[in-house]
């Protein structure tokens, strides 16, 4: 049940995290903070509207594929996000307020409006390969993680930052150890890997950007790929539309809202 | 030195073939002794290096727990048919005490009920402890709806793992039947039976008791051995002795299917698939290389000469064998079949120069000297660079695969000079035998190869453009080989349609769990505990056993506890049925139009989630979402309420009567605060987990897929080694023995390259010639991968074993042809292959029909590595006439060229 919400988050989260405003210019002396830093500010536009495509696998290895829409607003701080495809959830909503603490659900056969609990950041969108801090949303790389910045790499032809990021003692984030590969042109992070919980050398998972496209001005990977390597599962979400040039008005992100 | 021997041993064989022959006679008949005290050691795990910890750990496990192999039965069909069959059938299963040592197919009901919520975690006994504040129908299903709620829609960590799922499922089913229950009741016109109700209660509480699917199409029975997988007989034995039960009582349940699964059943099918395609090749190989035989030479008496040489150097080759090892493996236990192919060789090159020369030499001594002459430095060289091969083996640290190459070196040298000893005295005997009988002289067959002569000729002629033809197709086998790919599951090498395998499908499918496991031991309960929670957030694994699921930590009892005694204290105080009457009954419907709202909304949760089986469980009580006529149960339950408020009132007061002592009594029961300590732990639980001194306890881990898949088999292993360092079972010690056969392979190639190369220097004492003999066999490995990629094949887990075969069998076509230029000049090619390019292409085709005869048998992995051989062999032959040739042609100078020529011509 978690990816529900969790959904919405990476819904949310791809398009904060990859997203500037502006096009960034890379500067060579920056330090690994400072990348992370600069990659974090670009991942928090104003509003945004968007179509997505999610397939994930189910627990029985059947592919099942969602289309929704997502809105976002206050740098990600509200969005809801409402199904579109397949039809037997079409018009289900669900909504999440104060970065998703806070997240409701909306059913449209039984017209009710059921509050959810959160707790769910850690964990696994079940039949998905995502989780929520998967996409590092709001200042979780900054907060949670000391980052090593080693010798560029390449990835998909461009020259990247290669970032080592290494859980902070007192942390609690999911993942004992990140590698990421940032495109010194975009800041867009190309391919992240996830390490184990618990064992730093357990390669857990990959996250794969592919199709960046300038839209609005702001550089938007079409298409995400995370790969499980422990399960050897994928899941993928597409892009259908986005847009960051839009006014979405308040009343969008209430139970009134949900329910439109 | 070498000529002066055989040139001797030539004129002394015959001359006195009778000698020779009482001699090997007297030494098959010693060989035969010690053969017959060979043991068969048909143990898969014998294939491993003595030492290994991991196989250590296993054999104490097996010996301290007797749990470590678990044959299955599936059973199919109707659910109640089947709860019927199983009932049946166990009692029956429980006699065979030789055998078996425990039968589960059935829940710990007696245990559960007493202690069912000390081994509910405290999480959940905070949540569910309220629902049972009032057991009166109303009241308790509005409390089903609030924890209902509360524990999958408010609280999404609920079904974050596999486990969590099924616990849903669980739940959800014990609800449908207490539904059930009470549709039965509204719908009854007489009072319903109190045993239908205690039923009922009992599937709330505790479940299904049986290990039934989610769907109620698949029972499980789990059968666990008195012994352990590795012991073949009983594998056999016991699988036959279940067998005979299933099918002595199927025929009573008409609608029922029912088979055996697990590493044991799987076992006895391929042992019994093995032999019979052993005994099915071995046949037809000995045919197909005798047909060759009598069609090349057109004698029946010589081929048949032939075979019987080939039997005594096999006979023999078993008995040093008993003397050397005193045993045979799984993997050597197809030595005869190899010998058959590769034996035979040594009297086809020997037959063949003899036939030629009785043609031309006037009697046998001459033409048998002559022939031992040109064909036994040959077959010494070849013999040698084979065995050399073979004992390259020896390196290797899996048992199984040393033992292979002892096995095939023994064999290969005995083959070898059996033939050259004894084959020169059987020829000569049989012609003087054939000549008394018919008092005529015998007239030698002689077959020509027409076409290999007019090849050397023509390639003498244009020696380049062959090699350039030659390089050219060793480029695009090279690039073919690069893309060859690896066929990692295991199963592919099971004969086709195994039922075996396909249950294993069957329980993967319906459990989401495989019958193959891992185990590791611990030193405490503790411990087990850690292991089992870690093992638990592991993706690739399924089900995990531990002494903890029945004995917690006394910490998390301690926790619990309080709750426990919570839930006694809410039966205690409120006790007073509540009869339902006109006044409260639209209340009852309310709950129940909101538990169908809420299973519905849990279920488009699931269904966005993927979890099928919550869905599909959901589906099954409020119908298909995606199915506008579906029907919802509960919904249904409630419009017969409202369509008959009062038969339904007065049926549901009698159904409440009837349930809620009965429910108060059992969760009261459940409710036991008592500490659940070793001691009064039951002994059928504790000696499941704890080892007969009491200092060790097993947890065991099942793979959540297909561990014959090998990709899974790593990560399931891969998993398992970051739980427990310790971890032992049959997939992990198989995925081990693939690593270990992987790299002795390779250290056995590299080895028996640099033996191979080392003796063809020592024979011929010049490196050229040395690296001109295993330029051929090179190319002919690059070919006959090439080759079975063009073929649209892959290596498999048994055909890779081909690989350092084929340098053995590969090197001896070059060495033939070398050694025949080296006797006859090396401008004598079309010579060479009219003669040895004659006997070599017959020792490649009764080599290849040797290995051939293998995809006759249903064992598709013995099929792959036939397969791979025969390829291997032909590409051998093609790439020695092609490269040697021309590149002999091509050292060849102009004037020494053209003088070949004409000699050459000479010979037409």
């Amino acid at each position: 049940m978690n990816r529900l919400f969790i959904s919405i988050k990476i819904a949310l989260s791809v398009i904060l995290l990859f997203v500037s405003g502006v096009q960034l210019y890379a500067q060579d002396d920056m330090t690994a903070d400072e990348i992370i830093q600069t990659m974090t500010e670009t991942m928090n536009p104003e509003q945004a509207k968007g179509k997505i495509k999610m397939t994930i696998v189910t627990t029985t290895g059947q592919e099942r594929t969602f289309e929704y829409n997502t809105f976002s607003k206050n740098q990600g701080e509200k969005s809801l996000m409402k199904y579109v495809k397949p039809k037997r959830v079409r018009d289900q909503a669900i909504l999440m307020l104060n970065n998703a603490d806070d997240i409701w659900v909306y059913f449209p056969r039984t017209r009710r409006v059921r509050k959810l609990a959160t707790h769910a950041k850690k964990q696994k969108l079940e039949g998905s390969d995502f989780s929520y801090e998967d996409l590092g949303s709001s200042d979780e790389f900054i907060d949670e993680y000391d980052a090593v910045l080693h010798r560029d790499e390449k990835k998909q032809r461009k020259v990247c930052y290669k970032l080592e990021l290494t859980r902070k003692p007192e942390s609690s984030a999911g993942y004992s150890r990140i590698l990421m590969w940032v495109d010194k042109e975009t800041f867009v992070p190309l391919v992240i890997d996830y390490y184990h919980d618990v064992d730093p050398e357990l390669w857990e998972k990959e996250l794969v950007c592919g199709d960046i496209e300038l839209i609005d001005g702001i550089y938007t990977p079409m298409k995400i790929v995370m790969y499980n390597k422990l399960d050897n599962t994928h899941t993928s979400m597409e892009f259908i539309e986005i847009k960051y040039d839009v006014d979405l008005p308040d009343n969008l992100f209430t139970e009134m809202g949900m329910q439109k | 030195m070498k000529e002066k021997i055989l040139r001797n041993w030539a004129r002394f064989a015959a001359t006195h073939p009778w000698w020779v022959i009482t001699g090997l006679f007297v030494l098959v008949v010693l060989a035969a002794i010690s053969a017959s005290t060979l043991r068969m050691d048909m143990r898969w795990s014998d294939l491993l290096p003595m030492g290994d910890p991991m196989a250590q750990e296993f054999d104490r496990i097996l010996k301290e727990y007797k749990s470590a192999s678990t044959i299955f039965i599936v059973v199919q069909g109707e659910e109640h048919q089947m709860k019927q069959f199983a009932d049946e059938i166990v009692p029956q299963i429980e006699q065979l005490t030789e055998y078996v040592d425990r039968v589960d197919y059935k829940l710990d009901k007696e245990f559960f009920a007493e202690h069912g919520f000390m081994l509910t975690t405290t999480k959940d006994l905070e949540r569910t402890a309220d629902m049972f504040e009032d057991l009166n129908l109303i009241p308790f299903l509005t409390n089903i709806n609030d924890n209902f709620e509360e524990e999958y829609i408010e609280e999404e960590e609920a079904l974050s793992t596999k486990e969590k799922e099924d616990n849903a499922v669980r739940s959800l089913d014990g609800l449908h039947f207490w539904l059930k229950a009470m549709d039965v009741s509204i719908s009854q016109s007489e009072k319903i039976d109190p045993a239908y109700v205690e039923l009922a209660v009992d599937r709330f509480l505790y479940g299904d008791p049986y290990f039934i699917s989610q769907d109620k199409r698949v029972l499980l029975i789990s059968v666990k051995p008195t012994f352990n997988a590795m012991d073949v007989d009983k594998d056999i034995a016991s699988t036959i002795a279940l067998q005979e039960i299933l099918d002595k009582t199927l025929p009573d349940f008409p609608g029922v299917r029912a088979g055996l699964t697990g590493m044991i059943p799987l076992q006895k099918d391929e042992m019994e698939h093995t032999t019979s395609s052993m005994k099915i090749s071995s046949i037809v190989a000995l045919v197909l290389v005798l047909g060759l035989f009598i069609l090349t030479f057109r004698m029946w008496s010589t081929a048949l000469l032939a075979g019987l040489n080939l039997i005594i150097a096999i006979i023999i080759a078993a008995g040093v064998v008993g003397i050397v090892l005193g045993r045979l493996n799984l993997m050597t236990s197809m030595f005869a079949v190899i010998l058959i192919g590769l034996g035979i060789d040594y009297a086809i090159h020997i037959i063949s120069v003899y036939s030629e020369r009785r043609s031309i030499d006037k009697n046998a001594v001459s033409a048998m000297e002559q022939t031992l002459l040109r064909s036994g430095s040959g077959i010494i060289t070849g013999g040698l660079t084979t065995a050399a091969a073979f004992f390259a083996l020896t390196i290797s640290v899996t048992q199984g695969i040393r033992e292979m190459g002892i096995v095939l070196g023994i064999g290969i040298l005995c083959a070898m000079v059996t033939t050259l000893a004894g084959l020169p005295a059987i020829l000569v005997a049989r012609e003087r035998f054939i000549s008394r009988v018919s008092r005529k002289p015998i007239k030698p067959y002689h077959v020509e190869f027409k076409v290999l002569e007019n090849f050397g000729k023509s390639v003498i002629r244009r020696p380049l453009l062959y090699l350039v033809i030659a390089c050219m197709l060793t480029g695009f086998f090279l690039f073919q080989a690069w893309h060859v790919k690896f066929d990692y599951n295991m199963l592919n090498m099971e004969p086709k349609g195994l039922l075996t395998v396909e249950l294993q499908d069957t329980i993967i499918e319906a459990f989401d769990m495989s019958p193959d496991f891992a185990m590791v031991t611990t030193n405490s309960i503790e411990e087990s505990w850690e292991i089992a929670e870690k093992a638990k957030g592991m993706p690739s694994f399924s089900m995990v056993e531990n002494i903890g699921d029945f004995s917690p930590p006394e910490e998390k009892q301690l926790k619990r506890r309080p709750h426990v005694e919570y839930i006694r204290k809410l039966l205690q105080l409120n006790k007073k049925q509540i009869p339902l009457s006109r006044k409260n009954i639209d209340k009852l419907i309310e709950q129940l139009e909101r538990l169908d709202m809420n299973i519905y909304e849990l279920s488009q949760l699931a269904f966005i989630g993927g979890q099928d089986k919550v869905d599909e469980k959901c589906k099954s009580i409020i119908g298909d979402p995606e199915d506008e006529n579906a029907e919802s149960f509960i919904l249904s339950l409630a419009l017969k309420i409202k369509h008959n408020p009062e038969r339904a009132i007065r049926n549901l007061n009698l159904f409440q009567k009837l349930y809620e002592p009965e429910l108060r009594k059992k969760v009261y029961n459940m409710a036991n605060p008592e500490l659940i300590t070793l001691d009064n732990l039951p002994l059928h639980i504790k000696e499941r987990y704890i080892n007969d001194a009491g200092d060790t306890y097993l947890v065991t881990i099942y793979a959540r897929g297909q561990v014959w898949d090998f990709e899974y088999l790593r990560r399931f292993t891969d998993q398992l080694e970051r739980v427990s360092p310790k971890i032992t079972g049959n997939p992990p010690m198989f995925l081990r023995l693939i690593d270990y056969i992987g790299r002795d392979g390779l250290r056995a190639i590299i080895l028996a390259i640099f033996i191979v190369l080392l003796l063809l220097w020592i024979d011929f004492r010049n490196w050229r010639m040395a690296l001109l003999g295993i330029i051929p066999l090179l190319a002919g490995g690059i070919w006959m991968i090439g080759l079975l990629k063009t073929f649209g094949m892959m290596l498999t887990f048994v055909n890779v074993m081909g690989l350092p075969m084929i340098l053995g069998i590969g090197i001896d076509d070059g060495v033939h042809l070398l050694h025949r230029y080296k006797y006859e000049g090396l401008n004598k090619t079309p010579l060479v292959l009219k003669s040895t390019g004659k006997a070599i292409l017959l020792t490649s085709l009764t080599t290849m029909a040797g290995f051939g005869s293998l995809l006759l048998g249903t064992y598709r992995g013995f099929a792959s590595l036939g397969m791979l051989l025969a390829i291997g062999v032909a590409a051998c032959f093609l790439t020695t006439v092609l490269f040697l040739p021309a590149i002999i042609g091509l050292t060849q100078g102009k004037d020494e060229k053209q003088n070949a020529i004409k000699a050459n011509q000479g010979i037409d």
